[in-house]
């Protein structure tokens, strides 16, 4: 009996991409997340799909822990950007050429944002939840993500950056 | 063309997905463990089986220990008490006499010869003379030393018989039991075949 269903797979690879952006680099964190996850055993657990992309999350954690460029450095709370939450995201639209040169720019938080959002249609609780971030960092980084995706989408051009 | 963010977003994860050989190496890996863990499991239950003889034969050395010390504790007590009492109740001495040897003779019935000992020369005082009483409900010897502040010390001497006494130690290679009991400072030793117990203010 398969423990981990190809579409759960499928789910923990994007999310990996999300974060990594790098399919060699998501394999890797997949492979591991999955090692790690058959070790332990999927009995007892409720939510085996949050489950492993927690697994996944930490992985790439573990993974990035003694680099710090993957941390966006200003991810302190910005008072001023509290009221932006995911629903100014839901009104916002891009062009599909546009969102994906965007994407490679996008820090891997904030991917990992627009993918639990995008995807798997999280609350903003529910990624606080799966992040352990507090709300309040999360709003500020839809902030940040939504000034990115929209100006650059205003201004028509878009400024390639080092994602990681 | 425009299109929402978040259809633009999974619009370009429907090409984000893992191949056919991707999935085929990941299900390659769970066939591993999924063997791994029934082999696994019959160690898991040899070693479960393990821990329990273990944790069995623990207690029962455990419950052992404890029913062959217990009851030494017990006497031992028993042995403190009744050394407490008898120097306390300070009873009219049978037999005045200074000579530990005319003692002897005078205690030779109960079975034993009384002797002298290393502990006893804590004691700061002379013998007075003695008097029979019991230890355990074995008769003994009791000799009381009269100090010179008008105190008195007081040495029990009867047959050691660890079936009796309990384990006592031996003076030749160990300390004495040293205890507090109503307010005396009592050791309590074995050598040569006696028992002896020393009662000091």
């Amino acid at each position: 009996m398969r423990r981990i269903s190809d579409e759960q797979l499928q789910h923990a690879y994007r999310y990996a991409m999300s974060l990594t952006n790098d399919h060699d680099v998501a394999m890797d964190i997949v492979h591991t997340a999955y090692t790690n996850l058959l070790s332990r055993g999927v009995a007892g657990i409720k939510n085996v799909q949050g489950y492993f992309l927690r697994c996944i999350r930490n992985t790439f954690i573990d993974k990035k822990r003694f680099d710090e460029r993957w941390l966006i450095a200003s991810d302190d709370v910005d008072e001023t950007a509290t009221d932006i939450g995911l629903a100014t995201l839901e009104s916002s639209t891009i062009d599909q050429d546009l969102l994906e040169k965007v994407w490679v720019t996008l820090k891997p938080l904030e991917r990992e944002l627009l993918y639990l959002w995008a995807i798997e249609e999280y609350t903003i609780d529910e990624i606080s939840h799966l992040t352990e971030t507090s709300r309040g960092t999360l709003l500020s980084r839809i902030h940040r993500v939504r000034k990115k995706l929209i100006d650059k989408n205003i201004d028509g051009e878009v400024r390639y950056e080092k994602a990681h | 063309m425009k299109k929402p963010i978040k259809s633009a977003i999974v619009d370009m994860h429907k090409e984000t997905q893992l191949s056919t050989e991707d999935l085929a190496g990941l299900r390659a890996i769970e066939q591993h463990y999924s063997d791994n863990q029934q082999s696994t499991a019959v160690l898991t239950k040899r070693t479960f089986m393990g821990y329990l003889a273990t944790a069995m034969c623990t207690a029962l050395v455990a419950v052992l220990l404890w029913v062959a010390w217990m009851p030494d504790v017990d006497k031992t007590e028993q042995i403190f008490a009744d050394v407490a009492n008898n120097h306390l109740s300070y009873k009219t001495l049978k037999y005045n006499t200074e000579s530990l040897v005319e003692l002897g003779d005078k205690f030779s019935y109960l079975g034993f010869m009384l002797s002298k000992s290393g502990p006893m020369q804590a004691i700061k005082g002379a013998l007075s003379g003695a008097r029979p009483c019991l230890i355990l409900n074995i008769p003994a010897a009791q000799l009381r030393y009269q100090t010179k502040d008008k105190r008195w010390s007081t040495v029990f001497q009867t047959r050691y018989e660890k079936s009796i006494h309990g384990i006592v130690p031996d003076i030749s290679h160990q300390a004495p039991l040293v205890a507090v009991k109503n307010g005396i400072r009592i050791s309590v030793w074995k050598e040569h075949g006696l028992l002896f117990a020393m009662a000091q203010p």
